[in-house]
């Protein structure tokens, strides 16, 4: 099976492409085609809405000179600024229109910290230094995604509203074409009698590049973050600053040249400089940073896609459960806990292993596990959350989880049966659960992330 | 292990028949020969073993038997299968109640009470309880010993409820022998036959999940009481 993984982001468009083959039933074997940043710079027609034909232009003139076959799998990922782009449907229905077998996936901030800490080989990393704890900074144009890291697991994700585009600038004249809201707070703040500024210096871009490289290390450093301005997602716990921290940087900051080899402003943003300035913050503060060999998230779109539907006993749905489920991470139901969860997200998806025997008794007793772990959640709206078995009794574990769980507790489920396993090759495994409004079976979609 | 002992392995993981066992010379390995004998004495324990007292009563049936006194009479005459014996029926009629239930479930040892003992304690409460989900009314649980499926009919002649199911032991084979059937009907009478019937079978631990099966089956008896009908007119998506 031939797999394309394609990424739109603030700042670029990646694309993986891989051969899937499938071998002793279950078990996969990926080859890797190609792996490449297709643009410099993702076409937008303005901040909201994408150039589909530039974007379509970019992507199909790759395929075409590299003489891939079409797809029978893959997902094209919208993430950081362009997912808030209002033609998002309209450019996943010109892509399919090309490959049918393609899916469309918005990350969340919350998502996107992860895939972009696999990506990034940041949880690699840490797996090989046990101990040592890990700041993954995944810096793009619009958005930097946060990842805490320790041993191999992520144990705490956020997201920041700094990147290095938020001013777009003419290279030769410096002129600014556009700023974000963040760029404009920055403004006047640290520049009250010019702003708006209309041309850049290197003088300005070197305050203001400083300036973020000091928000984002505080960000990362402070205990108590409350009223830090440019927070999409907080980070759902404090944790005290640990001197011995590694930063991991990767996005497209890290793909920056450094301002010795290249033109700071040849990009029309503050890439090089951002870079220039974070190496500086953590040599003065004798502050180790890694630049990741593999920056883009598109470096874990691996095997990208499953489809199909479930009806009758293979499927149980708690009434008020909320059609389309995106997105929603499945994890094993052993590394569940409370602690660990991150109060951003609204739905979840566990997978319940090892009910050997599909007696009562195992089932009772596992169901008053989880529902005496899930009554601990307090969620001031419904929670969603998707429980995958192994065996197949869907029905009756729904029911009994449906006669356990408490009034108070405001969790929607659904049970589906046997329909995945993760396994020790994939980094992550997305679920998507929706409704055909007219035969009322569920449809079923897995995507699964594998590192390269 | 070589490739086609891992090969033979894994298929022989997917199925509970008696394949790959290999042989010492012409005949089984004495592993196999013993296993078999094993099954057999399990299968014959559990056609002619009757089902504990204390079973049916910590389940609160009421016990009744067919006309069939023995395992004997039961195996070789099926009709006697298919009534109640004098006294039971006299014990019946008299716990007639005011009005119709909706329900009557009934249990038997059938061909196995092996089936029974494993199953029904696990179904039980939970078919009980999901049938009151849809504010049906059941008649306390009868327990019939040796009995046949169609002492349904009989049963519902006596009491008129809208459907009844009769769960029973299933013949045991060599593979599984306390796999359990569930044969249910819309207004059971003396009029019906067969093909007024439907039945989900295969239920057990390693078949279709007795829990499972409970809860398709409380739905199956709302649907057939919405419908007003059951048989081969009617199709369930049990899977």
């Amino acid at each position: 099976m031939i797999c394309y993984g394609i990424d739109i982001g603030t700042t670029t468009i990646r694309m993986i492409v891989s051969e899937v083959t499938f071998s002793s039933g279950r078990e996969r074997i990926v080859s890797l085609l190609s792996k490449k940043p297709l643009c410099e710079y993702t076409p937008f027609n303005s901040t909201l809405s994408l150039n589909i034909p530039a974007v379509l232009q970019t992507i199909k003139a790759y395929v075409e000179l590299e003489q891939f076959p079409p797809p029978d799998t893959g997902t094209i990922l919208y993430t950081g600024e362009a997912q808030r782009s209002t033609n998002l449907s309209e450019c996943t229905k010109i892509l399919n229109s090309l490959w049918p077998n393609l899916l469309s996936a918005q990350l969340s901030p919350e998502v996107e910290s992860r895939l972009a800490a696999y990506g990034a080989g940041a949880i690699e990393y840490s797996k090989l230094h046990p101990g040592v704890p890990i700041i993954h900074l995944d810096i793009g144009g619009g958005t930097t995604n946060l990842a805490r890291i320790e041993n191999g697991e992520i144990i705490d994700t956020a997201c920041l509203d700094l990147g290095c585009r938020k001013w777009i600038l003419d290279p030769s004249t410096l002129q600014v074409l556009h700023r974000g809201h963040s760029a404009e707070i920055l403004e006047k703040e640290l520049f009250p009698n010019l702003h708006p500024i209309q041309v850049f210096n290197l003088e300005i871009a070197k305050t203001i590049t400083a300036h973020i490289a000091d928000l984002l290390m505080k960000y990362c450093e402070t205990v108590n973050v409350s009223h830090f301005p440019f927070v999409v997602v907080p980070w759902s716990r404090p944790t005290a600053t640990n001197p011995k921290v590694i930063f991991f940087l990767s996005g497209g900051v890290a793909d920056c040249p450094s301002i010795e080899s290249a033109t700071p402003f040849c990009f029309g943003d503050l890439g090089p400089l951002l870079l220039n300035s974070l190496k500086t913050k953590l040599h003065s503060e004798n502050q180790q940073l890694l630049i990741a060999p593999s920056t883009g998230r598109a470096t874990v779109l691996g095997i990208s896609a499953h489809s199909f539907q479930l009806a009758g006993s293979s499927i149980y749905c708690s009434a008020g459960f909320r059609f389309p489920a995106r997105n929603m991470r499945l994890i094993e139901e052993n590394e569940f806990q409370i602690s660990k969860m991150d109060q951003g997200i609204s739905s979840l998806a566990i997978y319940v292993r090892s009910i050997n025997e599909p007696s009562l008794k195992n089932i009772e007793s596992r169901v008053k596990r989880l529902t005496a772990i899930l009554s601990q959640l307090q969620f001031k709206s419904p929670f969603n959350i998707a429980f995958v078995l192994q065996k197949n009794i869907a029905q009756s574990f729904g029911y009994l989880f449906q006669k356990q769980l408490p009034a108070q507790v405001k969790i929607e489920f659904c049970v589906l049966d046997e329909i995945t396993h993760p396994t020790k090759n994939i980094g992550l495994q997305l679920l998507d659960l929706s409704r055909d409004s007219e035969t009322k079976r569920i449809l079923v979609r897995i995507l699964e992330f594998t590192r390269f | 292990m070589s490739s086609p002992n891992i090969f033979l392995e894994t298929l022989k993981k997917t199925t509970g028949a008696r394949i790959g066992i290999g042989r010492a010379g012409l005949r089984y390995p004495t592993s196999a020969h013993l296993k078999f004998k094993q099954d057999l004495a399990t299968s014959r324990d559990a056609v002619r073993k009757n089902v504990s007292d204390d079973w049916v009563k910590k389940l609160g049936f009421l016990r009744l038997s067919s006309q069939a006194t023995t395992r004997t009479e039961y195996l070789m005459n099926i009709q006697m299968g298919r009534n109640l014996s004098a006294e039971s029926l006299k014990t019946l009629k008299s716990q007639l109640p005011h009005s119709s239930p909706d329900i009557v479930i009934i249990c038997s040892d059938g061909l196995s009470s092996l089936a029974f003992e494993n199953n029904v304690p696990q179904m039980l409460e939970l078919m009980r309880t999901h049938v009151s989900d849809f504010g049906l009314t059941i008649f306390p649980p009868l327990y019939i010993d040796r009995a046949r499926v169609a002492i349904i009919d009989q049963i519902g002649e006596i009491l008129k409820p809208k459907a009844a199911i009769i769960l029973l032991g299933e013949r045991p084979g060599l593979g599984t022998a306390d796999s359990l059937s569930a044969y249910f009907e819309y207004s059971p009478c003396l009029e019906r036959v067969e093909s007024d019937r439907n039945v989900l079978s295969n239920i057990h631990l390693n078949g279709i999940p007795p829990t499972e099966a409970a809860l398709m089956l409380a739905e199956a008896l709302h649907h057939i009481i919405q419908i007003k009908k059951s048989g081969m007119s009617v199709r369930f998506e049990f899977t």
